[in-house]
């Protein structure tokens, strides 16, 4: 996978639409676009993070987040254990009652009344592996954890906003597309393209999008063949 | 193709029916005004028909005028400039004034692009466009920014730009009888006083 230079893909919109120098500062303006589009559906790069929880079971999410991909807790060999998304969970965070619990652990008991409840476990068929709850408040840009959460650290996979020190790049994959967003986003708002036209250019730009999430994400034989096989269920035979 | 001069004294010769006297009721100054109207009106034609024929939207490159400008500073805020030498026809846009480096192919040159001024507002509030100087026209100045302008000197190419040098080709060689024409009109057209008391004496 190469990086090539954004203004590359600039200058390929450029050149299509028969334009030059004069246009190029509102097309990069454009590409720039693109690539935050892009990024957010297809090519954005996810950060793991350790992240300390504090005393009120919450954990502030980092200044550069945009979307989680993963929450959970180290697990044996490098693996991430994932928390349960539960939307049960209250954004109240503030501490009514405690008790320091254990001078090596660093958490805090929570003797409020609204914190007295039995912990559900995951059992029989159907289970899944459970090792707490966490809800997210994005507004707050915190994670609640459910008031039985033992851990002190938890593990958060997401998408980050990427900072540009320099020239933009772009991957090599992704040219087309930003150079059919240009075109879409110059014919939306132009003096005399028609309705149709606006429509087509969309309708391009979304193919070209998802030729470039083929690309990138393309399944490899051997990922298919395992699901298949996986997927292999014994059954009665009559 | 002619000159401002020429196409002057083209159209002088055809007043005066032939040599130019010494005591001319004309004089240069007054005919150069009209020729440089008749050659700014050429010039937009041309422009538009270079739209019509062609999509390529910076007119015909045989109409423009190259010159290297030393790059200066203001005292008060700094931002490098340059004077422009002759000023363009009207059109919308910002594609009459391209600069360069003086070697605007080599490695390591700066690249400039044109910015309306409007839109140094709004590119404020944008991320900014990497590894280009940005300049916008203020008056007779183009104003350099979002970059810094290590050149001392800078290639100016006008297009469509009425000229300065009486001496210099217009390459208009198309419409120079239309010139001369819109020129003789304005000049021979006799202009009739109106008459307010309506008594057949024309009021002057």
């Amino acid at each position: 996978m190469a990086n090539v230079k954004l203004s590359q893909a600039v200058s390929y919109a450029l050149d299509e639409l028969n334009y030059g120098s004069a246009e190029y500062a509102r097309a990069y303006r454009f590409a720039i676009r693109a690539l935050d589009e892009l990024r957010l559906d297809i090519t954005g790069g996810a950060a793991t993070v350790t992240l300390p929880v504090s005393c009120n079971l919450t954990v502030p999410l980092p200044d550069d987040f945009i979307r989680e991909t993963k929450v959970g807790i180290w697990g044996a060999n490098n693996t991430i254990i994932a928390l349960t998304r539960s939307n049960d969970l209250s954004f109240e965070t503030a501490i009514q009652d405690y008790e320091y619990v254990d001078p090596n652990e660093n958490y805090y008991k929570l003797n409020d009344e609204r914190f007295n409840t039995y912990v559900t476990e995951s059992l029989g068929k159907g289970s899944y592996a459970n090792v707490g709850y966490f809800r997210i408040d994005y507004t707050a840009k915190l994670i609640i954890l459910n008031p039985e959460f033992t851990y002190s650290e938890i593990v958060l996979e997401y998408l980050k906003r990427e900072e540009v020190d320099g020239e933009y790049t772009v991957d090599e994959r992704l040219l087309e597309s930003v150079a059919a967003y240009i075109r879409y986003k110059w014919h939306i708002g132009k003096k005399g393209t028609s309705l149709g036209e606006r429509r087509e250019y969309e309708r391009l730009w979304h193919k070209e999008k998802r030729n470039a999430k083929y690309r990138i994400n393309k399944p490899l034989i051997q990922d298919m063949n395992r699901s298949a096989r996986e997927g292999t269920k014994g059954g009665l035979k009559s | 193709m002619a000159s401002t001069k020429e196409l002057v004294y083209r159209l002088w010769r055809k007043l005066e029916g032939g040599f130019i006297p010494d005591d001319s009721k004309f004089t240069y100054r007054e005919l150069k005004g009209y020729i440089r109207s008749g050659i700014g009106l050429a010039l937009k034609q041309n422009y538009y028909e270079s739209l019509n024929a062609d999509e390529y939207r910076y007119g015909a490159d045989t109409i423009s005028a190259t010159s290297t400008l030393t790059v200066q500073a203001d005292a008060t805020t700094g931002l490098k400039y340059i004077t422009l030498p002759a000023s363009t026809i009207n059109v919308a846009g910002n594609r009459q004034n391209i600069v360069t480096s003086k070697n605007p192919i080599a490695r390591y040159t700066t690249s400039y692009v044109p910015v309306r001024a409007e839109e140094v507002f709004v590119a404020k509030l944008q991320p900014s466009i990497p590894c280009v100087v940005l300049y916008y026209k203020e008056g007779n100045k183009l104003f350099f920014y979002n970059g810094i302008v290590t050149d001392t000197e800078v290639k100016l190419t006008q297009r469509y730009a009425l000229p300065t040098d009486d001496d210099a080709e217009l390459g208009l060689d198309d419409y120079e009888n239309q010139i001369i024409a819109q020129a003789m009109q304005l000049i021979i057209n006799p202009q009739i006083p109106s008459d307010r008391a309506n008594d057949g004496v024309p009021n002057i």
